[in-house]
């Protein structure tokens, strides 16, 4: 019986593609391409971002104004648009963590062996 | 303000929307471009790198679309596109738009109207804090009205009741004021207890009202104060804004003006509006004496208290009638608590949240309330035709709705679009039906015209008829847009494969199903108008036992003169001396009530002979009539004399033949005693000799039968207890006027004028609801009957149009057109078949709303209802006449080619 020890990578948790993007903007401003990298490999090849949904993602947090995005050249007749964490997204990012910490370690009373 | 940022910031997007989808496009294909380069270093060939980036990308189209969508507001773009395609499709048919909107306008227009004076006079709160909280507080004899207290019990009940926060107490009268021309007039004036304002919790517009310390016995030291209504400072005082401190004389005592009500309140009786507000301790003056504080007072007032939060009604009545008992032990003379009235009267509390009701209310309740209903039916009626046009409409636009399907448009975006389009449609109806129902509600209120004011209802249309359109409006796309919507929603995209015709035909029976709905209300409502108008024929041919066309009637205010009663009388019969002198006067007179006033008085009275006490209710009514009444009113004297000029106590009386065959079965009456000795239900006791016999003769209405009446002289004690009405005889009011004028400005210079009425319109006014009602039916049911010829043809027309081809074979193959003919009128008499039965069934239920208006004529008056229904059924004929014949002249050649 085929049991998944190697295991496959994960979809991200629903819900928590903001909070991943914004701690992923802490460290410096990135484009589309390089937060998915980014997760991908911060978090050891275990979370699978469908880079796609990456966008629609980004431009809510641009409306909500917790990044903002600028273009930069990016090699010969090439620009990438690199996004920025605002002080207001960097609240934001504290709130979430708190806010997933708290839930994930309830859950995990709740799960532990007795 | 973050939604203030966040606006900013998405319309900045939206403004160069072009420029952000390359932006987005760019940097998704630079992503593309990376995770391909990525592939490609792990040793894939170029193709297979690209196919995998594409794979793990995701759709691009759709992404790029959601992306969009986080900026703009997709509902609110799809619904505005739905209107703007509605206004477009509608453009192209603008008979058709105009049909239908117009057609709901009438429905909305008519029930928003009616609805408008429903709701102002029967359901809104008073414009004070906390209405709810409100309650009247009072002995009543019958559960529907209110209950009143005498002063002693408020200020009994304040001292001892728990479950109110305050109890005050409003009285009711007429004042007498300059206008702003300086002619005298009477003005409805509200006295009020001093908490009554800060209870209510009203603010005042200018000044200050009437506080405690206003209402007090013989008023303040600094003289009485009066507040005016914000009409009464408008009309009569031109808005001066300095009115406060302004010294006015009112019913011949100075006051002083210290403050105007807020505009939107207009006293606690609905529809009435009081002019002016005095302290309650005014009523002594306008009474003379003091009524208002001996311990055993009997003078009542309507109180109005105010629960505290948290009471209920229900606990607060539970309360009050605790106290009924002692209460009218210690505050009732004797000989009161006694009247078998009075002992069956309940002490008890009710909701005072929309106010008092008043006389208006109560007698205007059942016609508003069956008028609702008429109107109701009538924009069922309009919502049936409108969807059965859709409906049409929808058939000649299912190719769009097939197409649009094919291409993978969802079934609730079709329905979601075309009820948009009906939005459209019901919202220029509304918009339509709110603008003349503003203008029309104040065309209606002359018809609910008071006997008491003679004034017209005072209804504000406002904001809620705005409201209450819309919601109409609303209520109206939901029922005629929704079987359109739900087809187009189910809409076959492979309708399209098959030929047009053979579709059609069958499922247009859908559409059908309206025309015999149409009919089966239009039946009811042509019923019912058929029912009120014969009513209103009968009581209008009804014997008066008086001339009803030659008399006028204005009522003098001699009361207000300090004259002792012999002088009160002398001047009332000097004003009758003077107007017979006027040649156009050929007769006058003065008298206590009027007839035509939906009111009367009646008391007990029996035959002095004794005989056998008849078994049956004693009760007679009963009035005061001084010489000339039955001469001026033309009620024929049968047996002995009229009263003369020496008639001036209770010695004699007149009875009228059911009176007197009541009183004295086998007696020659005149000549016998009538005792009255009930001194709790006349107001004089009576013992008197039977002059006259006088016809019997209508009283309160046309609509009862003229009850048993004994008329007594006009007395003394009488003439000084309240206003005599004086009568005049002549061959116009304009003559009687002019009369009147001349004999007042020579006997009584100093009192005021007042309208002037005849009894025709005393009776019109008095059958003011009934009228509108009768006259609103006949026009709904013209409408309706129009309405249904425009369904049925309308259905026949489209149905004739569809079957042309199958019409052409049949008349080639031999049918003759008569054949034709009859079968198009054949399928008309079925649907109208349908609708007869149907309405047959509805009028059946809707009747006992109406038994009550009716009179003379019964329910199911088998000449209405056959009247009614032969009027339908031409109209129905007529209807399908055209189309039929539209289809009995087709050209078999023609129709066949155009297949």
């Amino acid at each position: 019986m085929h049991r998944d020890d190697e295991r496959s990578p994960a979809d991200v948790l629903p819900g928590t593609l903001q909070m991943l993007i914004l701690k992923t903007l802490t460290r410096a401003p990135l484009h589309g391409y390089a937060i998915a990298q980014q997760i991908k490999l911060t978090s050891d090849d275990v979370l699978q971002v469908e880079e796609g949904s990456l966008y629609p993602a980004l431009q809510r947090m641009l409306l909500k104004g917790w990044v903002t995005a600028e273009w930069v050249p990016a090699g010969p007749k090439r620009r990438a648009r690199v996004y920025r964490l605002t002080p207001a997204g960097r609240k934001k990012l504290m709130e979430a963590v708190s806010e997933f910490t708290r839930v994930m370690e309830a859950t995990f009373r709740v799960i532990q062996p007795a | 303000m973050w939604w203030l940022e966040e606006l900013r910031r998405r319309l900045s997007v939206l403004r160069s929307r072009d420029r952000f989808q390359d932006d987005l496009k760019e940097e998704m294909e630079f992503h593309l471009e990376l995770e391909a380069d990525e592939n490609r270093n792990q040793g894939m060939a170029a193709e297979e790198a690209l196919h995998k980036a594409r794979r793990q990308f995701g759709n691009f189209l759709l992404l790029r679309e959601t992306s969009l969508n986080v900026w703009t507001w997709p509902t609110l773009e799809s619904f505005y596109r739905d209107v703007v395609c509605g206004f477009r499709a509608l453009r192209k048919s603008p008979v058709f738009f105009l049909t239908t909107a117009i057609t709901l306008a009438l429905g909305i227009g008519a029930n928003t109207a009616i609805f408008t004076l429903l709701y102002s006079l029967l359901l809104r709160s008073l414009p004070v804090r906390n209405p709810s909280e409100l309650v009247r507080i009072g002995y009543t004899f019958d559960l529907s009205s209110g209950g009143s207290l005498t002063w002693p019990m408020v200020r009994q009940l304040r001292r001892q009741l728990r479950s109110f926060t305050e109890i005050s107490a409003w009285d009711t009268g007429s004042v007498t004021m300059k206008d702003r021309g300086g002619t005298v007039r009477m003005y409805d004036a509200s006295m009020v207890s001093g908490n009554a304002f800060s209870l209510l919790g009203v603010q005042p517009y200018i000044g200050r009202l009437i506080a405690p310390s206003d209402d007090v016995r013989g008023g303040p030291a600094e003289g009485w104060p009066i507040v005016l209504g914000h009409g009464t400072w408008n009309d009569v005082f031109r808005g001066d804004p300095q009115i406060v401190g302004k010294r006015i004389v009112v019913s011949n005592t100075p006051v002083t003006v210290v403050g105007v009500t807020p505009p939107e309140f207009q006293g606690i009786v609905p529809g009435d509006r009081s002019k002016v507000y005095l302290p309650l301790q005014f009523s002594n003056v306008l009474e003379g004496r003091d009524v208002l504080n001996p311990p055993t007072a009997f003078y009542w007032l309507w109180p109005i208290a105010r629960l505290k939060p948290g009471a209920t009604l229900a606990q607060a009545n539970a309360e009050v009638t605790t106290y009924r008992d002692a209460l009218l032990q210690q505050c009732l003379p004797p000989r009161f608590a006694q009247n078998p009235e009075i002992k069956n009267a309940m002490l008890r509390t009710s909701s005072a949240r929309t106010g008092v009701s008043s006389f208006r209310e109560r007698t205007y309740r059942q016609p508003l309330l069956l008028m609702q209903g008429l109107v109701g039916v009538v924009l069922l009626l309009c919502c049936l035709n409108v969807g059965g046009l859709m409906m049409s409409k929808f058939y000649a636009r299912r190719d769009e709705f097939a197409i649009r399907t094919a291409i993978g448009a969802g079934r609730w975006r079709l329905v979601r679009q075309y009820l948009t389009e009906s939005c459209v449609v019901a919202g220029a109806g509304a918009f339509l039906g709110g603008v003349g129902a503003w203008y029309g509600t104040s065309a209606l209120l002359n018809y609910f015209v008071s006997p008491d004011s003679q004034e017209g209802l005072f209804v504000r249309p406002d904001a809620a008829v705005l409201g209450i359109s819309l919601a109409f409006g609303v209520v109206a796309t939901l029922l005629f847009g929704t079987l359109p919507a739900w087809r187009a929603g189910r809409s076959d995209p492979g309708q399209l494969l098959n030929s047009r015709r053979i579709v059609g035909v069958r499922k247009q029976l859908a559409g059908r199903a309206f025309v015999p709905l149409q009919v089966a209300l239009s039946l009811v409502l042509v019923a019912v108008a058929g029912l009120l108008s014969q009513s209103l024929i009968r009581i209008r041919s009804e014997h008066a036992g008086f001339d009803i066309d030659h008399v006028t009637l204005t009522c003098p205010q001699f009361e207000q003169l300090p004259l002792k009663p012999a002088a009160m009388q002398d001047l009332y019969q000097a004003m009758v001396d003077r107007l017979e002198r006027s040649p156009a006067i050929q007769a006058a007179t003065f008298t206590w009530y009027t007839p035509m006033t939906n009111s009367k008085a009646t008391g007990p009275f029996r035959a002095a002979s004794g005989g056998p006490h008849p078994p049956e209710d004693p009760k007679l009514a009963y009035n005061y009539v001084a010489a000339g009444y039955f001469r001026t009113m033309q009620t024929p004297i049968l047996a002995g004399r009229e009263f003369e000029r020496k008639d001036r106590d209770l010695s004699v009386c007149v009875l009228n033949q059911s009176a007197a065959a009541f009183l004295f079965p086998r007696q020659q009456p005149i000549g016998q005693y009538v005792l009255g000795t009930d001194r709790q239900q006349l107001p004089e006791a009576v013992s008197c000799r039977v002059v006259g016999i006088a016809e019997d003769a209508k009283y309160a209405s046309l609509r009862e039968p003229a009850p048993r009446t004994i008329y007594f002289p006009m007395t003394e004690w009488r003439v000084t207890h309240g206003n005599m009405v004086f009568l005049m005889r002549s061959v116009t009011e304009a003559q009687a006027i002019a009369a009147y004028r001349e004999a007042l400005a020579e006997k009584a210079p100093n009192t005021p004028l007042l309208r002037f009425m005849t009894l025709h319109r005393q009776l019109d006014e008095s059958m003011g609801a009934q009228r509108l009602l009768t006259l609103l039916s006949n026009v709904f049911a013209g409408v309706a009957l129009f309405l249904s010829a425009i369904g049925l043809y309308g259905l026949l027309a489209s149905s004739v149009a569809q079957r042309t081809g199958e019409i052409g074979v049949r008349v080639a193959l031999g049918a003759q057109r008569g054949d034709v003919l009859r079968m198009i009128l054949r399928e008309a008499m079925r649907m109208f078949g349908v609708g007869l039965v149907l309405g047959a069934l509805g009028l059946w239920g809707a009747v006992r709303f109406v038994k009550d208006m009716l009179f003379g004529v019964s329910a199911f008056d088998p000449m209405t209802l056959t009247w009614t229904a032969a009027l339908l059924g031409i109209v129905a004929f007529a209807a399908a006449f055209i189309p039929a014949r539209r289809a009995a002249s087709v050209d078999p050649m023609q129709a066949l080619r155009a297949e």
